[in-house]
């Protein structure tokens, strides 16, 4: 795999040994910083949360060995359940709408159209503003007694019924509604520098072929945009892995915890109800459903682009 | 024209909160609790914007979010600047200085987009405790540059793969190093995507608030944490609406401004990345 | 000579020396010590009295650091605190009440006041239930700032008058004058929302249906045979009729929003603790008279009381302590509980605070404290967090909120799970 790389291969250029020694020690040198800070940051917390899971820390943590007392509490409590499914839910929900919407948008805007960055900049926006902020906005237009419900039957439509937010079954989806306003604009940004790469020649080769353009898109463009799925999919799942401010502005986790996710379940338990235990517990398994889900793909797309670089 | 319909339709979907914490910052209390959600305000009033900036009352404190709006600006400058510069470079070591390993490290790194850090909050307290850090804008800084590593590296090591080796490989023979190649041929190559980054990276710092609740107090608090305690503090009594949403468009203006002024370097720089990506 | 020169010399020295004091004690004064205040009152008036706290300690020559923290009713501040005792940036006093300050104490982090509560005596200045839930083995570790009572109904006079009913004084007379009013238009309940509301309402419930004593043995003992009881199904079933008569959209909106529409009349009643007076004043009403207050039906002879209190904290320097003491003995003063308690719709916690100035309600309130003491009917509040810690709490809060959102869930299983994932609870915090 450094068989490219111009430090594998320095040997053959002329230069001194010295400076040979340098960029074999300098490339690597830059990267300790980062190394060292994902080392403390990241790995060392991470160990640091999967060791609390197993002790019984309570408001502070302590060292006490507990085994698998917390997992087997964790798997007893309605609210973790919620949580898990409600991730589930959202997280399906919230990936595979973006990505239509961001898909569909960006092969809207990518026909030639007028206005195209104003359109885009509208559709951008979204993201650029805090949760916290937004979360109020929406909070507003999902409640049925202020937002689109009253203002809708003061048009004369009385039995319109919009009220989601309200209902402990349905208010996770205006969890999604809120998310994928935030978020589809961004996808559709990508879609968008995707379509914008893809070769013309191709596509034309393909037309004097007689394909029709919905087959093109099908067959040549949408397959041919492969890595911006990756790229996509890898934020959007982290993003929702992440969902903790919208939630707290909009629902606050409610009706009841009908809106928990894992991370309110963490912040929760750890922080408010003083069980730090039982919330790196959670921590612990999240992490590691992400892992499992994650880590094939990624392995997966590294393996091809190695393939790709090499080639 | 279909199109143009259902793009428009689009854009009415994700322009709505924007107009409704607009029109509300700009209308009378008065027509905020009488008139519709949807209705422009009328008359129009700048009132509410002068308020949330330099009289509004968070707790005890009466001066508007001015003070924490520059707040925001010390440490989210500096935090951009350092996770930008480090994700550029570790983009360019792990695509044009490759060595073993260089891949497992990065894969090592692509974990910290995936953790919550809600459960990190203690260890990093702790951590900041040690180094002398606690309650402060430096705290902050080295936090968000910390968890934007991740980001920035991904974005930059995704352009840098489609620049030819073939740069890397001439400017070698004519005796550049690893610096000068990097200062000379990749940086100047590198605008879109360091807009990428920094973007990013301006709105996720800049929109934080956990941390910013966590490890900061009094003073030091970045906006976010400023406009919540703003609209709770307005929360009793009669209900200030329009200020409140004042408050939220003035914390949202910098990333905004941003977004309409870049973002055309956004979709260049992502256009440019993530093709080969 | 030399005798008298030696006397100019020790009567100058001496006089440099009472200077030299007096400087020192003027310079002190200005800054005797520094104290950092953890707590999560940020509205308005909650702010105010804590500004006046700061302006009585400033008198003394201590500066108080109001650090309040926003959101969640105290949520984020409790993860501040265990952020900044992780980062030795410990505050002097932290904002916390009910069992939890026992639980900080065992984990060795807290410091006690028991010289300043021995020489003020302390413990002839509140109630014994009260004095105790602020020491920790013997020790003074905590300050009492309030005294609310839980178990108030607010009730728009007006509304009742128009659909001609009465005060209700029984639950059968609360749920007639419900269907009353709903008959008539008006929302009869304005409530629904975060889950610690609903809880407040099941707090009133519960002490309606079984009494003071049923609740301690339920939510203070946690008694399996009062958890799991008809009495305890019975008090879901009431939930079920006070959510049936309550705003259907409430839900989401900030208890202050439900006492704002019992003010202006589109709601006519609210459960809620003494606190919804500031917002009722805010709002141009006065406790008592536009909005009544009446002990919730069938709660009569019970107080469920919910008292806000600052635990110490092991700080480092001896000024530091100082402000501690100094924190201390100003918030048990009379002036700042009657100045306190004034604006936060409590009553002061010292007993025999002159009440001259107080409203109605805070009469009514006090009146039926010292009742409810005499006929052991002080019970401290679940919801509240005065009963539990925060994991039982939260358990029992979990249920609460199940039942609330399931229209399946009969009310004998609602108590029947509340037994359990209270026992779960207890297990977890006694692991």
């Amino acid at each position: 795999m450094a068989a490219n790389s111009p430090a594998a291969s320095a040997g053959t250029y002329r230069s001194s040994r010295w400076r040979e020694h340098l960029d074999t020690v300098l490339p690597k040198l830059t990267l300790v910083p980062t190394g060292a800070a994902a080392l403390i940051f990241l790995y060392g917390f991470i160990a640091w949360t999967i060791w609390l899971s197993f002790t019984k820390s309570t408001l502070l943590p302590n060292n006490r060995f507990a085994g698998l007392a917390q997992y087997r509490f964790l798997f007893k409590l309605d609210t973790w359940w919620v949580s898990v499914t409600n991730l589930v839910i959202f997280g399906v929900l919230y990936i595979v709408i973006c990505l239509a919407i961001g898909l569909f948008l960006a092969i809207l805007i990518d026909q030639k159209i007028r206005a195209e960055n104003l359109l885009r900049t509208i559709y951008l926006y979204p993201l650029a503003l805090s949760l916290v902020v937004t979360g109020v906005a929406w909070k507003w237009i999902l409640n049925p007694d202020l937002g689109l419900q009253s203002v809708v039957r003061s048009l004369g439509f009385t039995h319109f019924t919009f009220d989601w937010l309200v209902q402990p079954h349905m208010a996770i989806y205006t969890i999604v509604i809120a998310a994928v306003w935030q978020a589809s604009g961004f996808v559709m940004a990508l879609f968008l520098a995707g379509l914008r790469g893809i070769d013309g020649a191709i596509i034309k080769a393909a037309q004097i072929d007689g394909a029709s353009l919905p087959r093109i898109y099908l067959r040549i463009i949408i397959p041919s945009l492969r890595p911006v799925f990756f790229s996509a999919v890898i934020l959007l799942v982290s993003m929702a892995i992440k969902s903790f401010d919208l939630i707290i502005a909009l629902t606050g986790g409610g009706p009841g915890y009908a809106t928990w996710l894992p991370a309110i379940f963490m912040y929760n338990y750890g922080f408010n109800r003083g069980q730090i235990g039982l919330g790196t517990a959670a921590a612990v398994l999240m992490m590691l459903a992400v892992a499992l889900a994650l880590l094939p793909l990624i392995l997966s797309e590294l393996k091809e682009k190695r393939r790709a670089s090499t080639r | 024209m279909l199109i143009y319909a259902i793009l428009i339709f689009a854009a009415a979907y994700y322009l709505l909160p924007l107009y409704v914490m607009l029109t509300t910052s700009l209308k009378t209390l008065h027509q905020v609790n009488n008139a519709s959600l949807l209705s422009l305000p009328d008359p129009i009033t700048f009132k509410p914007w002068a308020e949330a900036w330099s009289s509004a009352c968070m707790g005890v404190n009466c001066s508007g979010l001015q003070h924490y709006f520059w707040n925001s600006v010390s440490f989210v400058l500096p935090a951009v600047f350092i996770s930008t510069v480090f994700g550029a470079l570790n983009g360019y070591v792990l695509t044009k200085w490759q060595f073993r390993g260089s891949n497992l490290f990065f894969g090592l790194l692509l974990v910290g987009t995936f953790v919550p850090y809600q459960m990190f909050l203690l260890p990093m307290a702790w951590t900041l405790g040690k180094i002398g850090l606690s309650n402060s804008i430096g705290g902050l800084v080295l936090v968000h540059s910390v968890y934007g590593l991740a980001f920035t590296t991904l974005f930059c090591r995704n352009f840098y793969v489609s620049m030819p080796d073939e740069l890397v490989k001439a400017a070698r023979v004519d005796g550049a190093g690893f610096i000068r190649i990097f200062w000379r041929i990749v940086l100047p190559l590198s605008l879109p995507i360091l807009m990428v980054s920094i973007i990013w990276q301006f709105t996720q710092i800049w929109n934080d608030f956990l941390f910013g609740i966590v490890f900061t107090s009094g003073t030091h608090q970045p906006i976010t944490v400023a406009l919540y305690n703003m609209v709770d503090t307005s929360s009793t009594g009669i209900k200030r609406y329009n200020v409140d949403m004042a408050g939220a468009v003035i914390t949202a203006l910098p990333t905004f401004i941003i977004y309409i002024l870049a973002g055309r370097y956004f979709v260049r720089g992502l256009t440019a990345g993530s093709v080969k990506g | 000579m030399m005798r008298s020169g030696k006397l100019l010399k020790s009567g100058v020295l001496a006089c440099m020396a009472a200077a030299m004091l007096t400087m020192a004690t003027n310079a002190a004064a200005a800054d005797k010590g520094e104290i950092s205040v953890l707590n999560w009152w940020t509205s308005g008036s909650e702010a105010k009295s804590m500004g006046v706290l700061q302006q009585m300690m400033a008198k003394e020559g201590y500066k108080m650091n109001n650090d309040a923290v926003s959101g969640g009713g105290g949520t984020n501040a409790r993860t501040v605190l265990k952020s900044r005792l992780s980062s030795d940036n410990v505050p002097g006093a932290a904002q916390i009440k009910g069992p939890e300050i026992q639980q900080w104490c065992e984990q060795g982090v807290t410091t006690n006041i028991d010289a300043v509560a021995k020489a003020d005596h302390w413990d002839k200045l509140l109630a014994p239930a009260i004095a105790k839930g602020m020491q920790c083995g013997g020790h003074w570790v905590a300050v009492p700032f309030d005294n609310h009572r839980v178990n108030w109904l607010w009730i728009n006079r007006a509304d009742i008058k128009k659909v001609d009913a009465q005060m209700p004084q029984s639950w059968d007379e609360l749920v007639s004058t419900m269907k009353k009013l709903k008959a008539a238009g008006i929302t009869p309940i304005a409530g629904g929302g975060d889950t610690w509301q609903i809880g407040t309402e099941f707090d009133a419930l519960v002490a309606g249906v079984g009494g003071a004593d049923f609740y301690r043995k339920a939510f203070v003992d946690l008694d399996k045979s009062a958890l799991d009881s008809p009495t305890m199904a019975k008090a879901f079933e009431h939930l079920r009729v006070i959510k049936e008569y309550s705003d259907p959209n409430g839900s989401g909106l900030a208890w202050n929003h439900d006492t704002g529409m019992v003010v202006k009349g589109t709601a006519a009643m609210q459960i809620m603790g003494d606190w919804a007076k500031g917002e009722i004043a805010n709002d141009g009403a006065t406790p008592g008279k536009e909005v009544a207050c009446v002990a919730f039906p069938g709660s009569q002879g019970t107080f469920i009381y919910n008292i806000d209190s600052f635990e110490m904290f092991k700080v480092k320097t001896a000024s530091e302590r100082a402000a501690q003491a100094t924190f201390a003995r100003t918030a048990m003063s009379p002036e700042f509980q009657r100045k306190f308690n004034m604006v936060k719709g409590s009553i002061p916690v010292r007993e025999g605070t002159s009440l001259t100035g107080f409203d109605e309600c805070a009469k009514a309130s006090e009146h039926d404290y010292k009742d409810a003491a005499k006929k052991n009917g002080l019970v401290p509040s679940m919801s509240q967090d005065m009963a539990e810690v925060g994991a039982i709490k939260g358990a029992i809060f979990d249920v609460v909120a199940r039942f609330y959102n399931s229209d399946k869930m009969t009310s004998q299983e609602a108590a029947t799970e509340l037994a359990k994932q209270v026992e779960q609870a207890k297990q977890m915090t006694q692991m």
